[in-house]
């Protein structure tokens, strides 16, 4: 057996030979009924069997995928694989192909059938166009895919896993990202895209073949994702390396997008601090916030075992100091008469509604940011440390955030205290007065996270002579 | 074979086990107990290196398990308390798909199927599903599984749990037949009268703290308890051993004498002769081997008394 026993246990559970047999005949059927009945026509049904294969590997193999990673830990399996000998990269291939293997079995004929629909169909010059269109729905099957197991071992790791609750996120997930992943090819830019560019750094890349590299590339991070998800299930020791180049790529990505040529350093940047603090939410909600973990990697880390301590960095602090480096990079280069592209745009139609808010003043809107976002994670901390909330945490901290950013400014402006708004929304800090309401906001959660770190971290003391254990070199 | 070292594994807000060290003899099988919620299934967990730990360090035969996780489990086997099985493939198909993920060559797999499913009694069920089997043959077929690529280090939570008597009887067999064969085994449960039959050394935990970890084997021991009854009426028994060479810890109970003596064979060949040469109607001559439920309440009530101690100390 050269391949995966995860992938030939998949076989010998999904492929039996009636299965096999069954599904070229069932499909067979429903395209001879159309060729009967309506008799559309080629293009038609190519447009048919194209959708065929979106609704199996979009819907079907995303929720086939994290269902056979949650069919293991339901069926007390998990721990079993989690003691074999293979690879973690054997393992993800495993599921992932051989979790969804009759949803690409039954896909991969109707992606057959749009080819052939297609050839039927279209004039020669338009092959090119086909070769693109296969291409995309494959990546974008796989990245659907890969997003899905990020997902269920995210979910897995949170010690949160239910079932059903489990699947049905994963298989949302893996729906966004087939979504994203061919929106570019069939809705944003249809057929523009065909033959126009795509400007990115200053540099005109054909549509197609940019779409087409970004989606391979986002695949390949997805691959990644779930590669080093399941390395840490299986116990190997991961630093976040990957996690830290992730963040440095998506900084970069978005940072090559500013469509304007006004000083397109400041915007550059501001981008960069963007996608920097996206992920840092996304890095946090993504995380178990387990205050035992938080405990070992602060013991590593005050023993000076740095190698170690790198093991237990949270991912949201390494994108929250690549957010923070870039925003201070963005206020520098506005304090050196950068200009950001923006303030022309959407700035101006902000400022309408905040009247506050004076262009000029983005510097400080940047140092609120960061401010804002630093206080939203150790509220966030504050609660997952909290012992009965810790199921609910994120949960419920996704709603006070929404609170806190939504109706709480309305609110503010409505009842005409205006003057505290600087309290409650990055964008209307202004000055450097302004900023003292969020940098108190820190300090206050800082301290309230203290007293509940303490609480968190007492451990259940059973004999008096017990002390603080060496860590030693793990 | 297996050595722990000062193993530390915290639970929020919950110490699990605290400052664990033991080492594990080769082919030895230990039966590890305590009450619900002392460690047992933490401390196997780490063993196995499913959990990594706070501090400490577990080695197997001098590898890091939780530095080499991958080799570690290529030299282990384990069942976990709540195991299960793919129901809908073959018992064949389970273990040849157990032996390929535990890196055992394509060429050998078969044969190896074979072995695990000869000594776990199911060579006749190679061609039924999982599904299918009772409790006591899918327990079986777990622990064929675990065993399937010959780990040196079998670690078993709980795996009489749920089992009827003759289940339990045969899987005390398949345990020894094991250690027979050279395996190391270690078992973790609460019910003591199920270990008793198998276990050749108990290592006591109770709140994440190891009591006590000795050999149970009468055999492996230097000196043995005796017990020896004379008819009624018999009362120069007690004078016999008095004089007798290493009699030690000598108790009279009725017409019942026990005592402390050498424990070699040919010792205990030569007192039975001397209590025959001195006329003694000897109606019984045993060794009295101290049951694993005694052993363990006598270091449960040990570790108790031990803990009054100081109390008593602060209260002055």
């Amino acid at each position: 057996m050269w391949f995966s026993p995860e992938l030939q246990r998949n076989l010998w559970l999904q492929l039996s030979w009636g299965r096999v047999l069954a599904a070229p005949i069932l499909i067979g059927i429903v395209v001879a009924a159309l060729l009967a009945s309506w008799n559309p026509a080629p293009s038609h049904l190519a447009e048919y069997a194209r959708w065929g294969f979106v609704l199996l590997l979009a819907l079907w193999s995303t929720r086939r995928v994290a269902d056979s990673l949650a069919e293991e830990v339901g069926g007390g399996t998990w721990e079993s694989q989690r003691m074999t000998g293979m690879s973690a990269w054997s393992m993800v291939w495993g599921k992932l192909i051989g979790g969804a293997i009759f949803p690409w079995y039954c896909a991969l004929i109707c992606l057959g059938l749009m080819v052939w629909f297609s050839f039927k169909a279209s004039p020669a010059d338009l092959r090119i166009a086909l070769g693109y269109q296969v291409a995309t729905l494959l990546l974008a099957a796989v990245l659907a895919q890969a997003t899905a197991l990020v997902v269920a071992l995210l979910l897995l790791r949170k010690a949160q896993f239910r079932r059903r609750l489990t699947v049905t996120m994963a298989q949302s997930a893996g729906l966004l990202a087939f979504g994203a992943a061919v929106y570019w090819k069939y809705s944003a830019v249809p057929l523009a895209a065909e033959i126009g560019t795509v400007r990115w750094y200053q540099q005109e890349y054909p549509a197609n073949q940019f779409y087409l590299s970004s989606v391979a590339i986002f695949t390949l991070w997805a691959l990644v994702g779930a590669w080093r998800l399941m390395r840490a299930e299986l116990l190997y020791v991961n630093r976040p390396w990957m996690w830290t180049l992730f963040t440095l790529f998506c900084m970069a990505y978005a940072a090559g997008f500013v469509p304007w040529d006004v000083e397109p350093l400041t915007s550059r940047l501001a981008s960069a601090c963007f996608v920097g603090l996206t992920l840092t939410y996304a890095g946090f909600f993504g995380e178990a916030k387990d205050p035992v973990r938080y405990r070992w990697g602060l013991a590593r880390f005050k023993a000076l075992h740095w190698w170690r301590a790198l093991e237990f960095t949270p991912w949201w602090l390494i994108s929250y100091v690549l957010a923070a480096i870039a925003g201070g990079a963005t206020i520098w280069s506005i304090a050196m008469g950068g200009e950001l592209a923006w303030q022309n745009t959407w700035a101006a139609d902000v400022q309408r509604y905040a009247s506050v808010l004076t262009l000029g003043t983005f510097a400080y809107v940047f140092a609120g940011l960061l401010l804002f976002a630093l206080r939203d994670m150790l509220f966030l901390l504050w609660l997952n440390f909290t012992g009965k909330m810790r199921g609910r945490a994120d949960l419920s901290g996704l709603v006070v955030l929404a609170i806190a950013y939504g109706p709480l400014p309305m609110l503010l402006v409505g009842a005409g205290a205006a003057q505290f708004l600087p309290a409650a929304w990055p964008v209307a800090v202004t000055n450097l007065m302004a900023l003292a309401w969020p940098a108190a906001e820190v300090v206050v959660v800082w301290f309230l996270l203290l007293l509940r770190w303490r609480q968190a971290t007492r451990i259940e003391i059973l004999a008096d002579d017990r002390e603080e254990p060496s860590i030693g070199t793990h | 074979m297996l050595s722990v070292r000062h193993l530390v594994f915290d639970y929020p807000g919950h110490r699990a086990l605290d400052d664990v060290s033991f080492s594990i003899e080769p082919k030895s099988i230990t039966a590890l107990v305590g009450p619900n919620g002392a460690g047992k299934s933490t401390l196997l967990r780490c063993c196995a290196a499913l959990d990594r730990p706070f501090a400490g360090e577990v080695t197997l035969d001098g590898l890091d398990i939780h530095d080499a996780p991958r080799s570690a489990h290529q030299r282990m086997g384990f069942l976990p308390d709540f195991y299960g099985l793919y129901d809908e493939l073959t018992v064949r198909q389970c273990l040849t798909y157990r032996a390929a993920a535990l890196g055992v060559p394509g060429g050998d797999r078969a044969a190896r199927v074979h072995l695990a499913a000869e000594r776990m009694e199911i060579l006749d069920r190679l061609g039924d599903k999982a599904g299918t089997l009772s409790r006591g043959l899918r327990q079986r077929l777990a622990i064929a599984q675990a065993i399937i690529h010959e780990p040196a280090l079998l670690l078993l939570d709980e795996p009489a749990a749920g089992l009827d008597p003759e289940a339990r009887m045969g899987l005390s067999a398949v345990l020894r037949a094991l250690r027979d064969k050279g395996m190391t085994i270690i078992v973790s449960s609460h019910i003591l009268a199920e270990l008793e039959d198998y276990s050749t050394h108990m290592l006591v935990i109770r709140e994440g703290r190891i009591l006590h970890h000795r050999a149970l084997d009468p055999l492996s021991k230097q000196r043995v308890r005796i017990r020896v009854e004379v008819a009624d009426g018999e009362h120069r028994l007690v004078d016999v051993l008095s004089h007798e060479g290493g009699v030690t810890e000598l108790t009279l109970m009725g017409s019942t004498c026990t005592f402390e003596y050498p424990a070699s064979a040919v010792s205990r060949h030569t007192l039975l002769k001397h209590l025959m040469a001195a006329d003694l109607h000897v109606i019984e001559f045993a060794i009295d081997e101290q049951g694993l439920q005694e052993a363990y309440l006598e270091q449960v009530r040990a570790a108790e008394a031990a803990r009054a101690l100081p109390k008593i100390g602060h209260g002055r």
